[in-house]
C-alpha cells in the first residue's frame, strides 16, 4: 500500500515534471523561432555623404527597398565626401559588425579597394553603387553610366555654346572613379570638335565653397570663357549660384548634373542650360534589392545602368520627369 | 512481464497515444483550415477598411478644398475684381485657416498671370499654357477641375508638390474684363502623407490612378517610370469596387479599389498574400509543436494509466500461473474494477470446487483401496478354509472319496477365480463359477440343508462385473437365511438383461428380514454379525459396484420376514 502511494506520487511527480518541461521546451523553441524570423538581413548601406539630396533620394530608394524585402538598413556616409579614411573605418566596422551585405558608393576609387576586398573576404557581399572601387570582390555595380553621362553633357554644352569656344570643367573628387569616368566622356566628346577648347579643369572636392572659388578664379582668369561643365551637384550648384550672382545668367552657359531645388531654380532662371540627373532612386532601390539576392546566392548582373536624364527648363515640367527631379513632396 | 512485445498495457498505451494523436491532429486541422479561412478574410476586411478610410479621409479634403475654390470662386464672380481689398481680407483669414494653400493665382488666356495671392515672386520659363491645369481651366468655365499632383513651378521660393483646382474666370482690370483661368494650388504634402501612412500588412501600400488609368501617385513612383516595377492598372480600371486577388511576378496579392467620387480617381490597395501565408505558416508550425508536445506528454500519461488499468489482470495472470504451479491454496485476492473482480471472485469459486473435487478423489481413492484390501482380505478368509478342510477331513475320514473330490475341486476353482490374476473385473461366467463353486462346498458342508438353482441368459454370461460380488450374499442368504431354517431352503441365482442393464439376482426362501435388518445390510451397520461370514458386507459390494459403474448401479434388496429375501445387483451391459 506504501508503495503504491510512492509510486503515485513519484508518477505526478514525474507528470508534472514532464510537462514543465515540455512547455519550456516550446517556449523556447517558439522563442527560437521568433528570433529566426526576425533576423532579417541586415545591409549596410555606406554613401560618399551623409547629407544633401542625392544620397537622401538614394536612402529613399534603398528605404523602399528594405520595406518591400524586410531589410534591416543601415544608411551611413561621412560628413564629407573628401572624408576617405572615415568612409574606410565605416566599411570596416559594418563587417566587424557582420553585416550581411554591404552597398557602398565609395569615395575613392582606389583607396575603398582594400578594405572592400577584406569584406568579400570576410564573406559579405558588397554591391556598389554611383562609383565603382577598385576590388574584383564587387558582386555588382549599379550606377549611371558615368562615361555616357559625360559624354551626354558634352553634346548639351555643344549645343549651346557652338563649336568655336572656351570651356571650363569643375570636376569633384580626384581619384573617385566615377567623375573620371564623366570626365573622360566629356573630353572624347569635344575632341570631336575642334573648335572647343577646354581651357581649365579644377576640383571642388563636393565642398560649395571649393565650387564656388574655383568658379571664380576661371571667370577671373578667363574672362571670355562660353561654358562651363559642372560634373555632379555640388559644383554644379557653385557654378551656378555665381554666374548667377555676378549676372553672367545665359552668358556663360553652365552644363550641370543632378537636380536640387536651387539647381532647378537656376535651370528655370536660365542659368543652368541643362542638368544630367540620374536615377539615385533607382540606385537605392536595386542596390539593396541586389543586396538581398546577393545573401541568396542568387547571380547578379555584373553592373546595372541606372540611366540619367537630361533635364531643362521644358523638360523638367514632364510628368516623368518631375518625380525624378522633385523627389521630396514638401 | 514488460518483455513482451504486445501485453494489455502495450495495447492500451499505443491506443491511448493513437487515439490522442487522432483528435489532436483532427481538432489541428479543423482550426488550421477555420483560421486559414479566417485570416484571409480578416486581411480582405481589414485591407477595405484601411482602404475606405483613406478614401474616405482624401475625399473630405478634397471636398474642404473644393469649398475653399468655391466660395473664392463665387466672391471674384461677384465682385469681378482680384486682388479686391475686402475680399483680401477674408482671403488672408481662409489662407490663415488652410495652411496648404499655396497660392491662388489668375492667368488670362495667354498665360500672362494677372494676380496672385498671396503676392509672391513670379519665375520666368514657367511653360504655364502647357501645363494640364491651365489647358483644362481655358474650355470649362462652369465647372472647375482637379488636375494630378505635380510640381508647382511659378513662384520663386521652391517647388512644391500640388494639385490644382482650376476654372475658367473673368474679372475686369483696369476697367477691361479679362478672360482667364483661375487657379488653386493645394499642397499635395497632406495627401501625400496620408497615402504614404496607409500601411496594408508589412508590404502592402496604397497608389492612386485617374479615371484614366495614369498613375498619379504610387509610394515606388520613380521606379514606374524607370519600369521596374509595374501595375495591373487596367484591370484595375474594369474592376468595381471591392476586392480581388492578382498573381504579379510570382507574387499573390490582394487588390482592393476605392473609387473616389468627385474625382474619378481610384484608390489602389495592395496587400501580399505570403504574408497571410506566413501567419498561416506560423499557425502550421504551432501546431507541429503543439502535438509533439502532447505527444511527450501522453507517453508517460499513457504508460501510467495502462499500468494502473492492466495491474489487476497482471495480478490475477500472476495468481493462476501460482496456481498452474499446483498451489491450490492461494486465494486470489484482487482489488480493481468490477470485471476483474467478478472474475476473481468466479476464479476463487472454482478453485475452491477444484480443491473439493481432488480431496474428494483423494478419499474415493482411498476407500477403494480400503474395499480392495477388504475383498483380498476375504479372498483368503482363513475361517472359511478352516471349515471347508475341516469338512474335508470329515468326509475323507468316512472315506467319502468321491465327495471329497467334489469339495477339493470346488475349494480349488473358488479360490482361483477368488484371486483371477489380480483382476478386479472379471465376466460373469467366471462370477457364477464361483459362486457354483462356493454353494457346492457350503451345500456339502451343511449336509443338504438347501438346494441352489444357477440360471443364466447366454449373452449375459459375457458382461462384466466387478468380481466376489455374489459370495457375499450367498453368504448372507445362507448364514442369516437358511441356517435357522427348519425347511429345506431353496437358493436361486440368476442372471438376466433387464431394461438395458445385467441384473444378477440372488433369492432365498429363508427367514427374511426386517425393514431395519434391510436398511443395516446397505450402510454396512450390519458388518459385524457377518463376521462369521467372509467378513465383507453388502454395502462393501454394493459400494464397489458403484465406485466401478457409477450411481445407477448397485445393490437392491427386497425381503419380507418368513417368506424370504431377493437381493438384486444391477450391472452395466457391456
Amino acid at each position: 500500500m506504501a508503495s503504491q502511494k510512492l509510486m503515485k506520487v513519484l508518477s505526478l511527480g514525474m507528470l508534472s515534471l514532464l510537462l514543465s518541461l515540455s512547455l519550456t521546451l516550446s517556449g523556447c523553441s517558439s522563442q527560437l523561432d521568433h528570433s529566426e524570423q526576425e533576423h532579417s538581413i541586415t545591409v549596410a548601406m555606406i554613401v560618399k555623404m551623409e547629407k544633401g539630396d542625392y544620397w537622401e533620394i538614394v536612402e529613399k530608394g534603398a528605404e523602399v527597398a528594405a520595406k518591400e524585402f524586410g531589410v534591416n538598413l543601415i544608411f551611413t556616409g561621412p560628413e564629407q565626401e573628401t572624408l576617405i579614411a572615415e568612409q574606410i573605418h565605416m566599411v570596416q566596422t559594418a563587417i566587424d559588425d557582420k553585416v550581411d551585405a554591404i552597398v557602398l558608393a565609395a569615395s575613392d576609387y582606389m583607396e575603398l579597394g582594400r578594405v572592400t576586398d577584406a569584406a568579400g573576404n570576410a564573406g559579405i557581399p558588397v554591391i556598389t553603387i554611383d562609383s565603382e572601387v577598385a576590388s574584383t570582390k564587387v558582386r555588382s555595380h549599379i550606377g549611371t553610366d558615368n562615361y555616357r553621362a559625360g559624354y551626354k553633357a558634352g553634346m548639351e554644352l555643344v549645343e549651346h555654346v557652338g563649336d568655336n569656344s572656351r570651356v571650363a570643367v569643375v570636376s569633384f573628387v580626384e581619384g573617385a572613379y566615377n567623375s573620371g569616368q564623366r570626365e573622360e566622356g566629356l573630353f572624347d566628346l569635344i575632341a570631336q570638335y575642334s573648335g572647343i577648347q577646354v581651357v581649365e579643369k579644377r576640383y571642388s572636392y563636393s565642398n560649395l565653397a571649393a565650387a564656388k572659388e574655383a568658379t571664380e578664379q576661371i571667370l577671373l582668369e578667363y574672362p571670355d570663357i562660353k561654358g562651363i561643365v559642372a560634373l555632379n551637384y555640388i559644383a554644379t550648384a557653385g557654378v551656378a549660384s555665381v554666374i548667377n550672382e555676378k549676372g553672367l545668367g545665359g552668358k556663360v552657359k553652365v552644363v550641370g548634373f543632378d537636380a536640387s531645388s536651387e539647381i532647378m531654380e537656376m535651370v528655370q532662371e536660365g542659368v543652368v542650360q541643362s542638368t544630367i540627373v540620374q536615377n539615385s532612386f533607382t540606385m537605392g532601390y536595386l542596390a539593396v534589392k541586389y543586396a538581398v539576392d546577393a545573401t541568396k546566392g542568387t547571380k547578379l548582373p555584373e553592373r546595372y545602368d541606372s540611366g540619367s536624364v537630361i533635364i531643362d527648363a521644358e523638360s523638367m515640367l514632364y510628368e516623368e520627369n518631375q518625380k525624378l527631379v522633385f523627389p521630396f513632396v514638401n | 512481464m514488460r518483455r513482451k512485445s504486445f501485453s494489455i498495457q502495450a495495447w492500451i498505451t499505443a491506443a491511448f497515444i493513437f487515439l490522442s494523436i487522432i483528435i489532436l491532429v483532427l481538432v489541428s486541422l479543423l482550426l488550421y483550415n477555420k483560421f486559414s479561412v479566417t485570416a484571409e478574410r480578416n486581411t480582405e476586411l481589414n485591407t477595405q477598411q484601411i482602404v475606405q478610410q483613406v478614401a474616405y479621409n482624401i475625399l473630405t479634403y478634397l471636398n474642404d478644398t473644393t469649398d475653399t475654390f468655391t466660395i473664392i470662386d463665387k466672391k471674384i464672380n461677384e465682385s469681378q475684381q482680384f486682388p479686391y481689398q475686402y475680399f483680401e481680407d477674408e482671403l488672408h483669414s481662409i489662407l490663415a485657416m488652410r495652411e496648404d494653400i499655396v497660392s491662388i493665382s489668375f492667368f488670362d488666356r495667354s498665360g500672362e498671370l494677372i494676380a496672385v495671392s498671396p503676392a509672391a515672386e513670379y519665375r520666368k520659363n514657367t511653360n504655364v499654357t502647357a501645363q494640364d491645369w491651365f489647358l483644362q481651366g481655358l474650355n470649362r468655365t462652369d465647372e472647375f477641375s482637379f488636375s494630378q499632383p505635380h510640381v508647382q513651378n511659378l513662384y520663386k521660393g521652391q517647388y512644391p508638390w500640388v494639385i490644382s483646382l482650376s476654372k475658367g474666370q473673368s474679372l475686369m482690370k483696369d476697367g477691361q474684363q479679362i478672360d482667364g483661368v483661375l487657379v488653386l494650388d493645394v499642397n499635395f504634402k497632406s495627401l501625400d502623407s496620408l497615402m504614404e501612412r496607409v500601411s496594408l500588412g508589412k508590404k502592402g501600400y496604397a497608389y492612386m490612378v485617374d479615371a484614366k488609368g495614369n498613375i498619379i501617385y504610387h509610394p515606388q513612383q520613380q521606379l514606374i517610370y524607370s519600369k521596374l516595377k509595374s501595375e495591373n492598372v487596367e484591370r484595375v480600371l474594369t474592376e468595381a469596387d471591392g476586392s480581388y486577388k492578382e498573381t504579379m511576378n510570382g507574387e499573390m496579392r490582394m487588390i482592393t479599389v476605392q473609387t473616389l467620387p468627385l474625382t474619378g480617381w481610384k484608390l489602389v490597395g495592395v496587400s501580399f498574400m505570403d504574408e497571410v501565408l506566413t501567419t498561416r505558416n506560423e499557425m502550421t508550425t504551432f501546431m507541429l509543436r503543439l502535438i509533439l508536445a502532447v505527444i511527450i506528454l501522453v507517453i508517460p500519461l499513457a504508460y501510467l494509466l495502462s499500468s494502473k488499468l492492466s495491474r489487476p489482470i497482471k495480478q490475477l495472470e500472476s495468481s493462476v500461473r501460482l496456481l498452474e504451479k499446483g498451489q491450490f491454496s492461494s486465494q486470489i485476492d484482487v482489488n480493481g474494477y468490477n470485471e476483474v473482480k467478478q472474475l476473481s471472485h468466479r476464479f476463487n469459486i472454482m478453485v475452491n470446487r477444484i480443491r473439493e473435487l481432488m480431496s474428494q478423489i483423494v478419499e474415493e481413492q482411498e476407500a477403494k483401496r480400503k474395499q480392495e484390501f477388504e475383498v483380498l482380505q476375504s479372498q483368503i478368509n482363513p475361517h472359511f478354509l478352516y471349515n471347508t478342510l475341516n469338512s474335508v477331513v470329515r468326509l475323507a475320514g468316512s472315506s467319502k472319496n468321491e465327495e471329497v473330490v467334489l469339495m477339493i475341486t470346488s475349494l480349488s476353482k473358488f479360490f482361483r477365480i477368488s484371486l483371477s490374476q489380480g483382476r478386479n473385473i472379471i465376466p460373469i461366467r467366471d462370477e457364477l463359477e464361483h459362486i457354483r463353486s462356493y454353494l457346492t462346498i457350503q451345500q456339502m458342508r451343511f449336509k443338504g440343508k438347501f438346494s441352489f438353482t444357477i440360471h443364466a441368459e447366454e449373452d449375459v454370461l459375457s458382461c462384466e462385473t466387478v468380481k466376489l460380488v455374489l459370495q457375499p450374499i450367498v453368504e448372507n442368504s445362507i448364514y442369516h437365511g437358511i441356517e435357522k431354517m427348519v425347511d429345506p431352503g431353496v437358493i436361486t441365482v440368476t442372471a438376466e438383461f433387464h431394461h438395458n442393464k445385467v441384473r444378477l439376482a440372488v433369492r432365498d426362501n429363508g427367514l427374511g428380514m426386517s425393514e431395519e435388518q434391510v436398511q443395516g445390510l446397505l450402510n454396512g451397520s450390519a458388518r459385524k454379525e457377518s463376521i462369521s461370514g467372509s467378513g465383507v458386507g453388502l454395502n462393501n459390494v454394493h459400494e464397489r459396484i458403484q465406485l466401478f459403474f457409477g450411481k445407477s448401479y448397485g445393490l437392491e434388496v427386497w425381503s419380507e420376514q418368513e417368506e424370504g429375501t431377493e437381493v438384486i445387483i444391477w450391472l452395466p451391459k457391456s
